[in-house]
């Protein structure tokens, strides 16, 4: 049945033209030669139809059939007629033949497309609307314009009256229709479905017990997959248009298959959307996600399988958004009603989160043991994570009280054995005071199940179970941090020369000035952006002394920049040749807290750098996008006097493949253009290093550049060809002073990380180094790797001459310095930041008239203060090493200037006159402010400003929460933000006293606080949330279902998933137009009826002329032609010689009176037309009797005449 | 009706003058880009196999097809591809299908369907037994395998059918017998054994048991020099087809090197090859382009 309905659906023309053949031939006695001929050709297109649909047949090449006989028989014909053209003849079977193939051809070719077309269309005028439906009332003047036409038309005959009175009405009709301004819609027809499968963790896995770690499959989740394609695999005929894709989805959705139709293979594969990061569901991104990824014009049905945990995001707001999209959500619910019964998580590490030094800290530890019956045993063990001052990590462990029911054992130095009754227990800790100087810290509780079991009345456990099955590890596991309030400290951080600190001068000044100094070098801060964040909380200013930025990672800088804005630390960068603009610091987060901008914005001639870049394709994930990455941040690190040059292997680029994507040039001020063209690279496999090698060498080594540092840099897997020409390019590399840097990207093996070290160490520069090679294990490496490369090549930030600098403004950092400063030996380049907040204090020496260069500049950074000291302190008096600021060292404003400029930077002193307290619960942090003056007095009507450092670094264009207090009472604010993310949120409230006017208040205190979420909501569900599924399903008229193996069973096979999905209609589209158009077309068809006669007997007889003419035939051919005309008189001259017999009796009753049957058709009223040419023969029979009788008559009278005469004849002698 | 027949044979002249006008264009484009099954993202290395034509790409699939280019329903990977994808298919006189795992270091044989029946190698190494990167195999009428490895070790590496180390010869270099990058292998009618040197831009051709014999091309972009020319096969009438992935074309020549034709220039339309990597010909005399960088295949005849 449902193969007899499809096959309707595709062939019902064909079908159609089926049943009116047969109706013509039911007729065919009426309508003899017509007849046969349109049932014939329509039962013929019919047939090709049925038959020739989507066949194709391999002639040179495979053709589609219909076309094919199509063509065959519109070309047969053509050449019949081309035959009877030239050669007069002509075979009617053979034309008959031709016709019919074409016939069956265009039945084959077109008849189901355009059944398609032909439904569709009266689809769409199904969908027609009006949008002012009043006018369609001037319909009702139709039959009037009808009536008053029959009048004034009458004269024209019926046929023709007709014409036009049809004509006038649908003009009369278009017009009313226009009016009524009809808009077309176009629903959608097929059903898009997107498969939202939840691969977070908190989805409770189905395994099999028993089986090994290794073989171990989620029962489960193959259940899903098999769901899936059965889904689709199984959606039946009628839905094979209907398209499937599929995202999966957990802290971000990714499109694993995008909607298509697919037919016989459906299968969902993990590897397809690559890693998904499952400690988070974010159900609001993926359902955004499928909405974007519908096709235009089909109806959107999401099929959302997941517990419902979210923890990000807000699916129900993202429902509402579906809705208004016309998409609707069919949720499966998986493992509704689930309750993880076989799990302990510890639930807080409760800590004060501030602290002064001195104070005993009361430590509670919650654990939730979700079994409503069985007891746990296992270790439980707290610990104390600080650091050192060189920034690693310190723990101790933290003894617990030993007086409480559930510790079992706690032996001194080792974790405690204890046990956990069903619910939530809470174990007390107490921890000694840290000592003084102590710096921020964290609690860790970690505990680790070993058995489980029921209690009996005796005490002891029954049905012991080692281990826990389904514990997940995530949530064994909570962190508390802890700020320490205490003596104001300074991170300093600079890179080690030779084991010795190059600051080591500027360092022992400051210590005298008794500020607490940390040195400590880049490598060993801590690399976890969380950690590094903790970290920093320790000190109230950072001082970056000279510190390339390839040294930090994004996230570390992006650490360094919040902690400043965020949480009002100092921040002071001294310069020296790796920092700023030569350090790498354009575009980087320290760029923005800085009140200087690195880049500088006029070209400068000291001596410019060129850089050539060799790209490969990279098979490694992302690769290509990584190498985008590089390249870009190359081009972006160097300065406008420097060249650069990008090449790639390309195809159509040459026999050698050397495709410059950006040929060699100078960078110039304007680099956007060289980004968007490294934005459209799209290197290929390149099989031999060697041509891009000699390229490379040939165009550094040019002495036409004049390059004074000249580099190249190869990014590549290592697999193309080093042959003998490349190692001829790296020896002229090595002769003309150019290195060139290999990087080894997901390299195949040892030989060919051999491979490009060699290359490397082939080149060398001027005073003999070699290249370098690199070999990252990770992507994210690739860029500081670049930017530390291209950093050679910049040479015009560093002007390295005495000056003397000059003292613009005196006050607050150079308070009391004089005016005049002594001389400093190089600095910098940075250009001024267009800020009100920036001040500069202290300026360099002006190269071009309007080339300013600050020395010394300062703002106010959100909550935190910056300074940019862009000369250095290197000077070392001790060892003689003189920097540029050797001649500040030996004079006396040296200590005075370092005390007060990391003095004004310095975080201000916490007063304690504000605590803040803050409690996460459910998503959300509530921070609470307590204000009180010196004399214990509430205060109030403080301008509280919050901010917050999130745990992770902020993507690009994010925003960090903000905060907004309340006053809840005496002294007391409040505020809330959302949490998502597990790790530690520092909020920094600092209070200023009411302004007067726009003026700012005095600062009255800040204060800090640090909230922890331990881990991800994802590992704190227990059951699954099908409320929230049953809520988007509702939302959105979609229906609900279960993931019990019988109903997806039974879902799958009744394709109940692709019903009919809301209708989403693209935008109306208004058609009036066309119908104005389409009136003046009818109108001008109106006018010619009325106007040109075109008589059909006349057209007829003009065609046979042709034909005729066509047919005459020449002498050769014609001779039968010729017998049988000559036959035909034969016959016409007997019939006559019959008719004149007849005559002879019966005279009055001619048979030639009556019309030849030709003229049956012709004229009957009152036309002055010429008569149609009537059959010769027939026409003549009269005429030529006429002239009979005429002639005979004439012989008559001159027989008689005759006769009169003759009788004289014979008297005439008389 | 002599006009008639005049007016047939000029018709047949038309339609047979159009026929030899496809040369020139590729009588059969097809493929298409993704990943499911079917389709593929830039191939890279082809063979036939009976009546069916079997392509690697990029994502370490195997596919098969028909010579028309339907997928014919086979779809596998070697075992692992982490490390890089094979990047050399072969046919076995027994109607199997050779696949060099080029970064296992492992020839692999499958039956028809994807089973894998053998595995010689697969230890990485410069002795006798040890493979650098195989890129292509071919096995003589006595069931002997010949080997080409690039990588670590330029050299052509001799079986025998038991896959035995029987002998090899090349190194890495510019002069006759040595290599660099061996991409593919095809023996000639004449029973030799042609080696596409790659990066070399040049044919050389060798006896059975190695020894030199002679050298073909060179590089350039003339007809009848090379530039990477990366995959070669013989026709039945026994004519050698290269393809170029720096020219874009595959030549036609002579067992000599003598050039006799060439199909193909740089670009995205029908009849143009953007990084062409492999050439495989069926017992028709039709060679089947693969087209990498168009994620296509291009029949032609020439």
């Amino acid at each position: 049945m449902v193969r007899l309905n499809e096959f309707l659906a595709t062939h019902w023309l064909a079908v159609a033209a089926l049943i009116a053949a047969a109706a013509l031939g039911w007729r065919l006695r009426r309508h003899p030669a017509g007849a046969i001929g349109l049932a014939g050709g329509l039962s013929a297109f019919a047939f090709g139809g049925f038959t020739f649909t989507n066949a194709s047949i391999d002639l040179f090449g495979r053709y589609d059939l219909g076309s094919v006989l199509l063509g065959v028989g519109v070309g047969g014909f053509l050449l019949l007629l081309a035959i009877l053209v030239l050669g007069r003849v002509w075979s009617p079977a053979a034309a008959l033949a031709f016709a019919g193939i074409a016939f069956v051809g265009l039945g084959g070719w077109a008849e189901a497309a355009t059944g398609e077309a032909l439904a569709e269309l009266a689809r769409l005028t199904r969908s027609v609307q009006f949008t002012r439906p009043l006018w369609l009332l001037a319909l009702v003047a139709l039959p009037w314009v009808v009536l008053a036409a029959r009048r004034s038309l009458s004269g024209l005959g019926p046929a023709r009256k007709w014409c036009a009175i049809a004509l006038r009405g649908g003009v009369v009709a278009a017009l009313a229709c226009a009016l009524a301004e009809p808009r077309v819609n176009r629903p959608s027809e097929n059903v898009a479905l997107l498969f939202l499968l939840d691969r977070s963790q908190s989805i409770p896995q189905d395994i099999e017990p028993g089986e090994n770690v290794v073989d171990r499959v989620d029962r489960r989740w193959l259940r899903t997959r098999d769901f899936v394609r059965n889904a689709v695999l199984l959606r039946g005929v009628e839905h094979a248009r209907d398209k499937s894709g599929v995202i999966l989805f957990g802290k971000r959705p990714k499109l694993a298959l995008p909607p298509a139709s697919v037919r016989d293979k459906f299968d969902v594969d993990e590897r397809m959307a690559g890693p998904i990061d499952g400690q988070y569901t974010d159900i609001a991104a993926a359902l955004k996600l499928a909405l974007a990824s519908f096709p235009e014009g089909a109806g959107k049905r999401i099929v959302l399988v997941s517990d419902g945990n979210e923890n990000i995001g807000s699916a129900v707001e993202q429902a509402a958004l579906a809705k208004q999209n016309g998409a609707q959500i069919d949720v499966i619910a998986v493992a509704p009603g689930y309750r993880n019964e076989n799990e302990v998580l510890v639930q807080s590490v409760e800590a004060p989160p501030v602290t002064t030094t001195g104070t005993q800290l009361p430590l509670r530890v919650l654990l939730r043991n979700t079994s409503p019956t069985r007891v746990v045993r296992g270790f439980l063990e707290l610990v104390r994570v600080g650091l050192n001052d060189d920034g690693s990590e310190k723990i101790e462990l933290v003894a617990i009280e030993n007086d409480q029911p559930q510790v079992l054992d706690a032996p001194r130095g080792k974790p405690a054995t204890i046990i956990l009754q069903p619910g939530l227990n809470s174990l007390r800790f107490r921890d000694v005071p840290p000592k003084p100087g102590e710096t921020s810290f964290s609690y860790r509780a970690t505990f680790t199940p070993v058995l489980s079991g029921l209690p009996t009345k005796d005490g002891q456990l029954d049905n012991i179970v080692l281990g826990m099955p389904n514990d997940r590890v995530a949530n064994n596991r909570a962190t508390a941090a802890v700020v320490m309030r205490g003596q104001r400290r300074v991170l300093f951080i600079e890179e080690p020369v030779g084991g010795r600190s190059p600051h080591a001068h500027l360092v022992r000044t400051l210590l005298r000035a008794e500020v607490k100094v940390s040195v400590v070098s880049p490598a060993r801060l801590p690399a976890e952006p969380a950690d590094f964040a903790l970290f920093l909380t320790n000190y109230d200013c950072i001082v970056l002394a000279n510190v390339p930025a390839e040294f930090f990672s994004r996230d570390q800088m992006e650490a360094i920049r919040a902690s400043v804005h965020d949480q009002g630390t100092g921040l002071v960068m001294i310069g020296g040749p790796d920092s700023y603009g030569p350090g790498g610091y354009q575009k980087t987060p320290i760029e923005e807290a800085l009140p200087v901008e690195c880049e500088i914005k006029s070209p400068l001639a000291a001596g410019k750098g060129g850089l050539v870049l060799v790209m490969h394709a990279s098979e490694m994930a992302d690769g290509n996008h990584w190498q985008k990455v590089i390249a870009r941040l190359a081009i972006e690190r160097l300065s406008a006097p420097d060249m650069v040059g990008v090449m790639q292997y390309g195809f159509g680029a040459g026999a050698a493949g050397i495709s410059w994507v950006i040929p060699f040039q100078t960078v110039g001020e304007d680099k956007s253009r060289l980004l968007a063209k490294i934005d459209r690279m799209d290197p290929q496999d390149m099989p031999d290093f060697d041509p891009f090698l000699t390229a490379a060498a040939d165009t550094l080594a040019d002495p036409a550049h004049n390059l004074s540092v000249k580099h190249c840099i190869v990014i590549s897997d290592g697999d193309p060809q080093y042959g003998v020409a490349g190692q001829a390019a790296t020896a002229k590399m090595a002769a003309n002073a150019i290195t060139c840097t290999t990087v080894g990207v997901a390299t195949h093996g040892q030989a060919e990380s051999t491979k490009m070290k060699s290359i490397a160490e082939a080149t060398k520069d001027g005073r003999g180094n070699p290249g370098a090679y690199y070999e990252p294990k990770d992507p994210s490496q690739l860029p500081s790797i670049y930017i530390k490369e291209s950093r050679r090549i910049s040479q015009s930030f560093i002007y390295d001459k005495p000056f003397l600098p000059k003292h613009l403004v005196v006050g607050s950092i150079t308070e009391g310095i004089p005016r005049e400063l002594p001389a400093l030996r190089g600095f910098v380049r940075t250009t001024y930041k267009e800020s009100p907040l920036a001040q500069f204090r202290i300026e360099g020496p002006r190269l071009a008239d309007d080339l300013r260069f600050p020395i010394l500049a300062s703002w106010q950074y959100g909550l935190g203060k910056a300074v940019a000291f862009t000369s250095d302190a290197r000077t070392q008096p001790t060892d003689n090493v003189k920097g540029w600021d050797a001649d500040w060292v030996e004079s006396d404003i040296y200590k005075k200037f370092w005390e007060q400029a990391v003095n004004w930077a310095l975080r201000p002193a916490e007063a304690g006159r504000m605590t803040v307290a803050s409690e996460y619960r459910e998503g959300r942090v509530r921070v609470t402010v307590t204000a009180r003056d010196e004399r214990d007095r509430p205060v109030n009507g403080l301008d509280l400003d919050g901010k917050i450092t999130l745990p992770r670094a902020p993507k690009p264009g994010e925003k960090v929460p903000t905060i907004g207090f309340k006053r809840k009472g005496p002294g007391q604010y409040e505020a809330e933000f959302a949490a998502e993310d597990a790790g530690t949120y520092f909020v920094t409230v600092q209070g200023r006293q009411p302004g007067v006017g726009a003026a700012q208040g005095v600062v009255f205190d800040t204060a800090r606080t640090g909230v922890t979420l331990p881990y991800s909501q994802e590992f704190a569900d227990l059951d699954t949330n099908t409320a929230l599924l049953k809520q988007l399903a509702e939302l959105t008229s979609g229906r609900y279902h279960t993931d019990d193996p019988a109903e997806l069973e039974s879902l799958a096979r009744s394709a109940d998933l692709f019903r009919e999905a809301p209708k989403t209609s693209r935008a109306y589209q208004p058609f009036w137009y066309w119908l104005v158009f389409a009136a003046g077309v009818l109108l001008l068809f109106d006018v010619a009826v009325r106007r040109v006669a075109v008589e059909w007997i006349e057209a007829k007889a003009l065609a046979a002329a042709f034909w005729r003419k066509l047919r005459e035939a020449p002498e050769a051919a014609a001779a039968s032609t010729l017998g049988q005309l000559q036959r035909r008189k034969q016959e016409i001259d007997e019939r006559i010689e019959r008719e004149r017999a007849a005559r002879r009796f019966e005279a009055t009753a001619t048979p030639s009176d009556a019309p030849p049957p030709g003229a049956v058709a012709g004229p009957t009223e009152s036309r002055p037309l010429p008569s149609a040419p009537p059959p010769r023969s027939e026409v003549k029979k009269p005429a030529d009797t006429d002239a009979d009788m005429f002639s005979r008559l004439k012989k008559a009278r001159d027989r008689a005449e005759h006769k009169r005469d003759k009788p004289d004849e014979p008297d005439r002698p008389k | 009706m002599r006009i008639g027949l005049f007016f047939f044979l000029i018709a047949l002249a038309a339609l047979g003058l159009a026929a030899f006008r496809a040369g020139g264009s590729a009588e059969r484009v097809w493929g298409h880009r993704g990943v499911l099954d079917g389709d593929f993202v830039r191939p890279r290395a082809a063979t036939i196999l009976g009546d069916k034509l079997y392509i690697v790409d990029f994502t370490a699939r195997i596919q098969c097809y028909t010579l028309d280019g339907d997928y014919a329903g086979v779809t596998f990977t070697t075992p692992d591809f982490r490390n890089g994808r094979p990047s050399g298919l072969g046919t076995a006189p027994d109607g199997n299908l050779l696949v060099a795992d080029s970064h296992y270091h492992a020839l692999r044989v499958y039956s028809p369907d994807g089973m894998e029946l053998k595995v010689f190698g697969g230890t990485s190494g410069r002795e006798a037994g040890q493979f650098g990167y195989l890129s292509d195999c071919v096995q003589d009428d006595d069931g002997n395998f010949f080997l080409s490895e690039f990588g670590e070790n330029d050299r052509i590496t001799k079986l025998d059918k038991e896959g035995k180390f029987v002998t090899c010869w090349g190194r890495n270099g510019t002069g006759d017998g040595e290599f660099q990058r061996v991409r593919a292998l095809a023996f000639g009618p004449d029973g030799l054994l042609y080696v596409a040197d790659a990066c070399n831009h040049r044919v050389q051709v060798f006896e059975k048991s190695g020894a030199f014999v002679r050298v073909l091309g060179g590089p350039g972009t003339e007809p009848g020099r090379f530039a990477y020319p990366y995959d070669l096969a013989f026709d039945p009438d026994g004519f050698l087809y290269v393809v170029e992935r720096g020219n874009a074309r595959v030549q036609k020549l002579a067992r000599d090197g003598t050039p006799l034709a060439s199909w193909g220039s740089p670009g995205r339309a029908p009849g143009h090859l953007a990084d062409p990597w492999a050439i495989a010909i069926d017992r028709l005399g039709r060679i089947h382009i693969i087209d990498t960088e168009n994620h296509r295949v291009q029949r032609v005849k020439f």
